[in-house]
């Protein structure tokens, strides 16, 4: 599979090593998701019943997920109708192809994008730069990362690894000045510098966060404005729609609108939410807008997902609510999980998505706490599937840990063996206990733990003498 | 128009995958949705009062929300503006809201830049579009770039005045959304929400306004 190259070839638990030795990535990441989470909490007490609303959207994107095909089939026909190219792209390189053709056949060469995880995960930018385009990401997060040359750390706030020094140090080397490590002036330099290149680009490519399809419609939800201008200002739209980013109708954008920024931002709505629905309509008097408007359905492994144990994992809105509720992730940020992905719901799909013999150990970095789930506003149980991952690696498993689990499976499965080994244990344990025990082996969990001192006479012995 | 990749094939892998039918988690089973169109979803917040709680929710996002009373009030906003942001060139959309607006505008010499030309409405002052809704629940107003004439006289200048009727107040967004369904063929190109100025907080999470839209957001509500 083509697409953005992951940063594996180094373990997980070096990447995790070097972000957790960095004190300026911890403090970002502790200021980022407790604020985010925060903000949630706020936002969701706006609904009547926050719960509620959560289990019917759970339903509502199992009930498009069952009907898919069928769907998609009539959100192509309607865009079809409404005078819009559509794509269908099976893999990334099949959409990178399409959207260069694209580029070829409409004279495009300079080319402004909105934030788009699609196109991260298809590595669109080295496929069309490739080609002789100029690609100039617009959202101020993103663009700070293409300069940098890296992956986003946090699907909303893709540059929350870097502090403003380190944002001022990058601008700087296009700046060629001295910007001031001030949010405002970085951000003006950004609007000043961009805008430019919006009124002198030929393609504007988007992603989606729905397509409707009783329409054919594209919603988009930004807070910069630089969604709507990507969209509205170049005489050619490209959307890039994950296959599975569908809604059947308006009463369910609804719902799902009323989620996502409360869950992604703890905003009630973003600044801008844009309905799009054909290129410029001529005919009905617009002078604005893009004379032509395409469509990109990707799969790029999303239909090997359909119909699987992990098939729930299409219900995600990428909201990032799991990022911000996840130990590790707030531990590690999000560089540590190897590709554009992060967190739980990147833990879950980064190894179903990608072809890598690296990817499974992500779904080691949880503790099945269950904080993901709980935090999801669309109710994925995120923790079994990452549990169902870690299943699916484990004949991989050595030989030896599969015979110490087998060899306690037949113990504990005998109440004589359950009540033998309790015994040895209580025993190993008292004269263990309290000291910092190293057990040959297993150094990792026990380096840095002490053994607990169990108590004299165990429960089941002081119930049988009928002491309690 | 046309259709490019293999669409057969495409739908097909789909097809294959859900052969079977869609799995269930048997632990944590779906719950199972009302027949038809899902029912509207209830807020734990006063809506009684439209006017008010627009009010108050545009101000919370960052806007700067006036009543309106009559005709004189829409011409003094617009004066008022043209002085407080140095404009000499604004941008007006299409919107009825603003059929009275080039008029004052002219009265003081401010060139009126009509939908259509994008490199013109980038370097107006102030942009001046109508709503076809404003949602009080967010303090939104909604722009049909149908009805506008175009698109840009609400993004790409610094400031922007939406006039908005009070008659066009509706209580919640899925009031808005829930009718476009049976306005398949019928909807604008551009249908946007706008809810306070232009807002990022990409840099450690320190708001800054007008990064890419306009810093400053102006609503009118008339009648």
């Amino acid at each position: 599979m083509s697409g953005r190259q992951p940063i594996f070839g180094t373990t997980l638990r070096s990447r995790t090593a070097v972000a957790v030795a960095d004190p300026r990535l911890k403090a970002s990441l502790a200021n980022a998701t407790d604020t985010f989470a925060a903000r949630k909490g706020v936002a969701f007490a706006q609904l009547a019943d926050p719960e509620g609303a959560r289990t019917m959207a759970r339903s509502a994107k199992a009930a498009v997920l069952a009907r898919l095909p069928e769907l998609l089939e009539s959100f192509a026909d309607r865009l079809l109708a409404r005078g819009v190219h559509v794509w269908w792209a099976a893999d990334a390189a099949e959409a990178n192809a399409h959207i260069a053709a694209i580029a070829a056949s409409t004279g495009s060469t300079r080319v402004v994008k909105s934030k788009s995880m699609a196109t991260e995960e298809t590595g669109l930018n080295d496929a069309l730069e490739a080609v002789g385009c100029t690609v100039t990401e617009t959202d101020l997060g993103e663009w700070i990362i293409q300069l940098a040359r890296e992956t986003p750390s946090h699907i909303i706030v893709p540059a929350i690894h870097r502090d403003r020094h380190q944002i001022a140090d990058v601008l700087n080397k296009v700046a060629g000045g001295d910007l001031a490590a001030v949010p405002e002036e970085l951000a003006a330099f950004a609007r000043a510098r961009l805008r430019q290149r919006f009124l002198e680009a030929d393609l504007g490519i988007s992603g989606a966060n729905f397509g409707v399809a009783e329409t054919g419609s594209i919603v988009l939800v930004t807070n910069e404005g630089n969604g709507r201008l990507v969209t509205s200002v170049p005489r050619v739209h490209v959307a890039v729609l994950g296959m599975e980013r569908l809604v059947e109708t308006w009463d369910q954008l609804d719902l799902m609108l009323a989620l996502l920024p409360r869950a992604a931002t703890g905003q009630p709505i973003t600044t801008y939410v844009s309905t799009i629905t054909g290129p410029r309509r001529v005919a009905a008097g617009e002078t604005e807008g893009p004379e032509e408007l395409h469509v990109v359905i990707l799969d790029n492994g999303r239909s090997a997902i359909l119909g699987t144990e992990f098939h729930e994992m299409l219900a995600c809105i990428r909201c990032g609510a799991c990022l911000n509720a996840c130990p590790v992730y707030r531990q590690a940020g999000g560089h540590a999980y190897g590709w554009v992905y992060s967190g739980p719901m990147g833990a879950v799909l980064t190894p179903l998505l990608l072809d890598s013999p690296e990817a499974p150990e992500l779904a080691n970095a949880s503790s099945l706490c269950g904080a993901c789930w709980d935090a999801c506003p669309v109710g994925i149980p995120l923790q079994d599937l990452l549990l169902g991952l870690r299943r699916r690696a484990a004949p991989s498993a050595s030989r030896r840990t599969k015979a110490a689990w087998s060899t306690w499976a037949t113990t504990w499965s005998r109440p004589r063996g359950y009540r033998m080994s309790l015994r040895t244990g209580a025993l190993a344990g008292r004269m263990l206990g309290g000291a910092v025990a190293h057990v040959p082996g297993a150094a990792r969990w026990t380096g840095t733990r002490t053994a607990p001192v169990p108590a004299r006479r165990s429960f089941r012995d002081r119930w049988d003498a009928g002491e309690v | 128009m046309a259709e490019h990749g293999d669409r057969a094939a495409f739908l097909g892998r789909m097809r294959m995958a859900l052969a079977g039918g869609a799995p269930a988690n048997p632990i944590r089973p779906l719950t199972p949705l009302p027949a038809g169109r899902l029912p509207s979803l209830e807020y734990a917040v006063d809506l009684s009062d439209m006017r008010t709680r627009f009010t108050e929710a545009a101000t919370a996002a960052g806007a700067v929300v006036r009543s309106l009373g009559s005709p004189e009030d829409v011409a003094a906003l617009v004066t008022e503006l043209v002085a407080a942001h140095h404009v000499r060139r604004a941008a007006v959309s299409g919107d009825p809201e603003c059929a009275t607006v080039p008029d004052v505008l002219s009265a003081f010499d401010v060139d009126v830049i009509r939908p259509g030309d994008v490199q013109a409405v980038a370097g107006a002052d102030l942009g001046i579009t109508g709503a076809v809704a404003g949602v009080a629940l967010t303090g939104s107003v909604v722009v049909d770039s149908t009805r506008a004439g175009g698109r840009t006289a609400s993004v790409l200048p610094p400031v922007h005045l939406a006039l908005v009727s009070l008659d066009a107040l509706v209580a919640t967004p899925g009031d808005v959304f829930r009718g476009l369904g049976r306005r398949a063929d019928d909807l604008p190109s551009n249908l946007v929400f706008i809810t306070g100025p232009s807002r990022s907080a990409d840099i450690e999470l320190v708001i800054t306004l007008g990064v890419h839209g306009p810093h400053t957001l102006w609503i009118g509500l008339i009648g």
